[in-house]
């Protein structure tokens, strides 16, 4: 199975007012095509400086990291950009939607970074699919502000799917929903994972990790990696 | 980006729309002082529109009016008679106030302009006059008034006034030239030169002699060999008027130009801080931007076009407002006509000012949006 993510002896040292705070000590990661992983740990243990990496939102200090192959440890700024519009999705704990757009206009958004040059109406299409998918065919003319929680949360789900990513970064996704919004957005993540697209999860909830590979991180090192293998989720119904 | 920077807009209403008054008010402003500059050069340019293609032969040094030169009128006849002056088109002048006539409120004063009867166009130039244009086959005492003093002296055609026991009557009334500044034209009476002389008490003395050179010389030319045959006299061109305008205009336009300044830094800030808060605002939605791929020049644009949205609203409410504004206060001054048309010129400084505020107060917020760490946006509460 192809490698996705290959991260080597990853260190990352903050200088924190003189005094040097190790955030990641020689970590190695590797997560291949068509996985779904959780990361999982306590605070302070790492994850969210391993998501920013994997996420290309930093560099490692020492180390190498390979995205889809490509080594970002070396990465102009602009570069990195370039891999964050075409290579990753993101799902954020807080949804992150822009407020002043649409839920069509914000899951277009990504489209904007990407150079294709895509139509109007190529990209009407695309973002159409996008929304059936996750059950908002109806609502894509509202304001984030007018949806509940999950559907927000789905909504930043078609937006992370919309330029076709290679992997989803998802933290936390389900970490301000209720019980029923989380499982039904675990069950849009396997779907989408099952389509395809590797997803990479950090979460503090065990009822997430059902069917995935957890990676338990620990003062800057993966502590543990074992396969989750529950009930097969059921599939995501399709609706919109 | 531009989509999105109106959307943005759109989002905040209240915000937007105070920015958007400030901005008006500013432009409103600027737009007034450029206005009322340009009224004070185009009057100025309008009254001395007269020395165009012509000079002024003086003595005494160089003025307009030439009220301080004072010549023998056989000098202006030798000068007249010169093969590089079409005699024709070209008169000897005498430049006076008017004696005994009081001026109220601190105007302008009335002028005398006595002319060679036939050569009144050699002054007034293609000035429209209602009435007689000309002072061939009128009385002695018949003038040609300038608009303002014949409004001053409350006159129509026909009528006679008497000023310090000399009476005149009004065979034309020219149109307004000097629009707003009224120096010489709109304030003349033009007569016979005798008679001029005569109620000025300069027998046989004329001030100028306004020559119209022959088509084969320049004006330049004409003007070296005065120079060089009359060393003691001067002449007053078209080059002298643009210097007598920038000296008129120099103090107050200095001031006018300080106080378009102050206004264009005022509203420069207004919209930069209005862009400051909106960037602070939008921390963590350029954070995700930046996150999901978004380049740094889009996330620029964004702040530019918003800050471009601002002004440009402003700047068109502003500008419609002008005409209005500017003949509200030219009404409580005692204007009697209106004008709801913008000089080009005006629109056009309005337009680049507006664009340039736009533009440069974005700047500095959209630098800050993107130094502005993506990490560190996304953990913004």
């Amino acid at each position: 199975m192809k490698t996705l993510v290959n991260g080597i002896e990853l260190w990352k040292t903050y200088d924190l007012g003189g005094v040097q705070v190790n955030a990641l000590r020689g970590l190695n990661i590797t997560v291949d095509k068509g996985e779904f992983v959780s990361i999982m740990g306590p605070s302070g243990s790492g994850k969210s400086t391993l998501m920013n990496m994997i996420g290309c939102l930093d560099s490692p200090t020492e180390g190498d990291l390979f995205i889809d192959g490509k080594k970002t440890s070396d990465m102009s700024e602009s570069e990195l950009t370039k891999i964050r519009s075409e290579k990753i999705g993101f799902i954020f704990q807080t949804f992150n939607l822009l407020p002043a757009l649409t839920v069509r206009d914000n899951v277009e958004f990504p489209l904007r970074n990407i150079n294709k040059k895509l139509s109007k109406s190529s990209r009407r299409k695309v973002v159409e699919e996008c929304l059936k998918m996750v059950g908002l065919g109806h609502r894509m003319d509202h304001l984030p502000g007018k949806l509940s929680g999950g559907e927000r949360q789905r909504v930043a789900i078609a937006r992370a799917l919309v330029n076709r990513p290679k992997f989803i970064l998802a933290d936390e996704p389900t970490g301000n929903l209720d019980s029923e919004a989380t499982e039904n957005i675990m069950e849009l993540l396997h779907h989408v994972n099952r389509e395809g697209t590797t997803v990479i999860m950090v979460t503090h909830d065990k009822e997430t990790t059902k069917n995935t590979r957890i990676l338990r991180i620990r003062d800057g090192v993966i502590e543990s990696n074992r396969m989750r293998t529950d009930s097969i989720p059921i599939p995501y119904p399709v609706t919109g | 980006m531009l989509d999105v920077a109106f959307k943005d807009f759109k989002a905040k209403k209240s915000r937007a729309a105070m920015c958007i008054v400030g901005v008006m008010a500013c432009v409103l402003l600027i737009g007034v002082v450029n206005i009322v500059m340009y009224e004070m050069e185009s009057g100025l340019k309008g009254d001395l529109g007269t020395v165009n293609g012509k000079l002024y032969f003086e003595q005494n040094g160089t003025a307009y009016p030439p009220v301080r030169s004072i010549m023998n009128e056989d000098i202006g006849n030798e000068v007249m008679n010169r093969s590089e002056v079409d005699a024709e088109k070209s008169t000897k002048a005498l430049f006076a106030p008017l004696q005994g006539d009081s001026v109220p409120n601190g105007g302008n004063p009335r002028m005398v302009v006595g002319l060679t009867p036939g050569k009144e166009r050699a002054f007034i130039g293609n000035v429209e006059v209602d009435g007689k244009s000309s002072l061939v086959g009128e009385g002695e005492n018949a003038v040609i008034m300038g608009s303002e003093a014949a409004k001053d002296f409350n006159v129509t055609l026909g009528d006679t006034f008497t000023v310090n026991d000399n009476e005149f009557e009004v065979v034309g009334i020219m149109e307004k030239v000097g629009s707003g500044w009224p120096l010489t034209i709109d304030n003349s009476l033009i007569m016979s030169l005798p008679y001029a002389q005569s109620i000025s008490d300069r027998p046989d003395f004329i001030s100028t002699v306004i020559i119209e050179p022959n088509a084969e010389y320049s004006v330049q030319t004409v003007e070296n060999n005065l120079q060089d045959a009359y060393p003691k006299y001067v002449t007053y061109s078209e080059k002298d008027a643009q210097k007598t305008i920038d000296e008129n205009l120099k103090g107050v336009m200095v001031f006018m130009n300080m106080v378009i300044a102050m206004i264009f830094a005022v509203s420069m800030v207004l919209i930069m801080n209005v862009m400051m808060m909106s960037v602070k605002e939008k921390t963590k939605e350029i954070g995700t931007m930046r996150a999901i791929g978004t380049r740094k020049r889009s996330i620029m644009s964004l702040i530019i076009y918003e800050s471009l949205i601002l002004s440009s609203i402003g700047g068109i409410i502003g500008i419609l407002l002008i005409p209005p504004t500017y003949n509200l206060l030219g009404m409580f001054m005692g204007a009697t006509s209106f004008n709801f048309t913008i000089p080009t010129t005006v629109l056009v400084q309005v337009a680049l000012i507006v664009l340039v505020i736009g533009t440069f107060s974005g700047l500095l917020p959209a630098y800050l949006a993107n130094r502005i760490s993506p990490i560190e946006a996304l953990r913004y509460e």
